[in-house]
């Protein structure tokens, strides 16, 4: 090929400075944008409304020096409605000096009363819009608004959605007491067939009025503070009931997703204190049996747990038939959760667990037949658990310390 | 005229990027699909089916060794209907090219840079490959060369990273309605690989068109199965979902979250989008240039190339208003009854002519 001329040349220099200096079209300052962090979605006061409530991080608060960092808060919430999610948070536009940006919130959290009457309208918005992310976390206020729950802070923690994010890794590591979904999972638990949603649970904790809270927090006090427990039961994309702790824990042993926790059982010998344990390792799944007396759903646990306190004294090397005992109990206690976690489900006719996609996965065949009425196959279906238990290690003392009397 | 010459494998690069381009931005057969596990089924029928397909194409440009699909149409036909196969082809690259164009500009402009005008992207990108097209197949083929592993290191990333929120139990019940229900995302997956049409424009460059027989099922297969592992990743990300998302591939990526330290990575597709748009574009603007060309039997291909790539940008927004024609046009059945019948008759029509050449001449020979 020819050498370029220098016309050419000064034609494709002239074509880049046109391209270049005109600037970039979607530019976003970082200075110009107000990141959200947490969102909450209430019925606004006008019939027919939505409201959305956004806590946002207050960039200068965080990175000023120690004394404004501790003394200013380092977020603030604000309010808008509209008839849909999207109007709402175009309101926001004409109440915030900075343009709100969505890619970073943490979690979306729905009112008790918007839940109650069904989220189809409210979920859209964060499915379709490019900014907001299929991997934040739905969370289901209880008893209360989500704007009053936005408002609640932590005394160690500045940021409370950051706080409430720990809050939910925090118990379902170490307590497996909540379930919880992305908005990922609860789209596919609503479109998916023979699936309901389940997710976590909060609640709003009142402080006494002149509650002072201790350390180096100097702003005005924290007047509520947030609790993590139990779950929030969906039929469709309404929230039909709550789940306590353990009946949630009953959920994850058949799901398969409990981490670890706390069990506690009756002493075996005396029966009047308590051994506590600590899972370690469990496995869950569950199997559809189809048979002629109708649907049978055959859960399987393993659960390896550790003698995490004793009560009492008790000489756990003297008889390997003590260590049975205590698996049995313990087997016991699994039992109840699931069975409570399924009853409870039943009784609302909402499959949390899945057990008709399951079917469908299985025997699609029959999935065909069954899936019509399937709300009254779930609530008539049997099911039959079988716990592994089995206890792996003692701690660092083999018996406890005995009281001498 | 002077020749450019191509090795196989670069001819092969061409076409996998080519392929990927369409389904790394829109994944229309993913869309088409009503039962979303059964999409591995549906790449796999689609590879089976394009392969003899493709290799006919192939066969023919070994008869006529030198001369383009273009070329050869003339001389099988008569020069009138020559001609007129000729043009349709022409139009059917240039139509690729511009729908290319569009999905790479709703896409663009849907996902991230909102408030950007589509023709900024579109004819960005459109200048780009045709400058390389300008430059020659040779250029074109190195770049895509160079460019395929870099894809495909792209592509693979978004496949395997969103692993922690991946569930295989998505992938079941396979074939719960019957075979019947995989006719339409099957007929769209051939439908894309009917693009490999334009492997009779490539094959009079290429150093070793016999090579090509075998590379030309290489391209399908490879694409094929990167299209299979991306459709079984979004597949087990958003399990029933998945055929609501308008670019299932890059909201694949948005999932990446490792250690919430290692997200929000879509560049990795859109950088994906980008390289196999101009890749695609300039191919498709070479072969409607140089087709044209020899249809009107004007000396030098070269010149059109520009004028071409801008009709391209023009016509990407003008037959495409808005983004919703073109997912309809190309999730609905539209596009696959328009590639299958103008592709599948023309290599009927050619391959039936071969034959009843060879029968007269055959005849001729024995007497």
């Amino acid at each position: 090929m020819e050498p370029m001329g220098t016309r050419t040349k000064i034609g494709l220099i002239a074509l880049l400075m046109v391209v270049m200096l005109t600037g970039c079209w979607s530019r976003r300052e970082l200075e110009t944008l107000d990141f959200i962090t947490a969102v909450g979605l209430d019925h606004a006061a006008e019939e027919g409304k939505i409201q959305v409530t956004v806590q946002m991080a207050k960039p200068f608060a965080i990175t000023g020096s120690v004394q404004s960092s501790v003394q200013e808060k380092p977020f603030h919430v604000m309010t808008a409605t509209g008839y849909t999610v999207f109007e709402a948070v175009r309101n926001l536009n004409s109440i915030s000096p900075r343009r709100p940006f969505w890619a970073h919130a943490r979690f979306i959290v729905f009112g008790e009363d918007m839940a109650r009457d069904g989220l189809q309208e409210a979920l859209d918005f964060f499915d379709r819009d490019g900014e907001p992310r299929r991997t934040s976390y739905i969370l289901m206020a209880q008893g209360v608004k989500a704007s009053d729950l936005l408002q609640a802070e932590f005394s160690q923690e500045p940021m409370p959605s950051e706080g409430i994010s720990e809050l939910l890794q925090g118990t379902r590591l170490a307590q497996s007491t909540v379930a919880a979904m992305t908005v990922n999972e609860f789209l596919q638990a609503l479109e998916g067939e023979g699936i309901d949603p389940i997710t976590v649970r909060v609640e709003l904790i009142p402080l006494e009025e002149d509650f002072a809270i201790g350390g180096d927090v100097l702003r005005d006090e924290v007047k509520a503070k947030t609790r993590m427990t139990g779950s929030a039961i969906f039929k469709d994309d309404r929230l039909v009931a709550w789940m306590n702790r353990p009946q949630t824990r009953g959920y994850l042993w058949v799901t398969g997703q409990v981490r670890s926790g706390i069990i506690n059982i009756n002493e075996p010998e005396t029966a009047d204190a308590y051994v506590s344990l600590e899972i370690v390792g469990s496995r869950g799944s569950f199997k559809p049996q189809l048979t002629k007396d109708g649907i049978k759903i055959l859960v399987q646990v393993e659960v390896h747990v550790n003698i995490g306190e004793m009560q009492q004294y008790i000489d756990i090397r003297k008889d390997p038939g003590l260590w049975v005992s205590i698996e049995r109990r313990l087997t016991q206690v699994v039992k109840n959760e699931i069975m409570a976690a399924v009853t409870k489900a039943q009784l609302f006719g909402a499959d949390i667990f899945g057990f008709g996609a399951e079917i469908n996965r299985r025997h699609p065949k029959e999935w065909r037949r069954l899936r019509e009425n399937w709300e009254e196959e779930f609530k008539r279906l049997t099911v039959e658990v079988e716990v592994k238990a089995r206890i792996k290690r003692v701690g660092l003392v083999i018996n406890r310390t005995p009281i001498r009397k | 005229m002077f020749l450019d010459k191509i090795s196989p494998r670069e001819a092969t690069a061409m076409l996998i990027i080519s392929r990927l381009m369409m389904a790394t931005v829109l994944f229309p057969t993913l869309t088409e699909l009503g039962d979303p596990q059964n999409i591995w089924l549906v790449g796999l029928c689609g590879m089976i089916i394009a392969v003899p397909v493709i290799l006919l194409v192939v066969a023919l440009g070994l008869e006529f060794p030198g001369q383009t699909i273009i070329q050869y149409s003339q001389v099988l036909l008569g020069k009138f209907f020559g001609k007129i196969v000729g043009l349709i082809l022409v139009w059917y690259w240039f139509h690729i090219a511009v729908t290319s164009a569009a999905a790479l500009g709703g896409s663009l402009t849907s996902a991230i840079m909102v408030e950007t005008p589509e023709i900024v992207l579109i004819g960005i990108i459109a200048y780009l490959g045709a400058s390389a097209a300008r430059n020659g197949l040779e250029v074109m083929a190195r770049v895509a060369d160079n460019a395929l592993w870099v894809v495909l290191f792209f592509v693979l990333v978004t496949i395997i990273l969103p692993f922690d929120v991946m569930k295989p139990g998505h992938l079941l019940p396979v074939l719960a309605d019957g075979w019947a229900a995989l006719f339409p995302p099957v007929t769209s997956a051939v439908s894309f690989f009917m693009e490999f049409i334009v492997v009779g424009m490539l094959i009079p460059h290429v150093d070793r068109p016999q090579g090509m027989l075998r590379y030309s099922a290489y391209a399908i297969l490879t694409a094929g199965t990167v299209l299979v592992l991306l459709g079984l990743a979004a597949v087990m990300v958003f399990g029933p979902n998945v055929n609501n998302l308008s670019m299932p591939v890059f909201s694949l990526a948005r999932m990446i979250s490792i250690g919430r330290f290692f997200e929000r990575i879509e560049f990795i597709p859109m950088g994906a989008w980008i390289m196999c748009a101009g890749i695609k574009l300039s191919l498709f603007i070479w072969a409607a240039s140089l087709g044209l060309t020899q249809v009107l039997g004007l000396g030098q291909g070269q010149v059109l190339i520009y004028p071409m790539g801008a009709l391209v940008v023009a016509s990407s927004l003008l037959f495409y208003e808005d983004f919703l024609v073109l997912i309809q046009f190309l999730t609905r059945g539209g596009w696959s009854v328009y590639s299958l019948g103008i592709t599948l008759t023309i290599i009927l029509l050619l391959c039936a002519a071969v034959l009843l050449r060879r029968l007269l001449r055959g005849g001729a020979n024995g007497d």
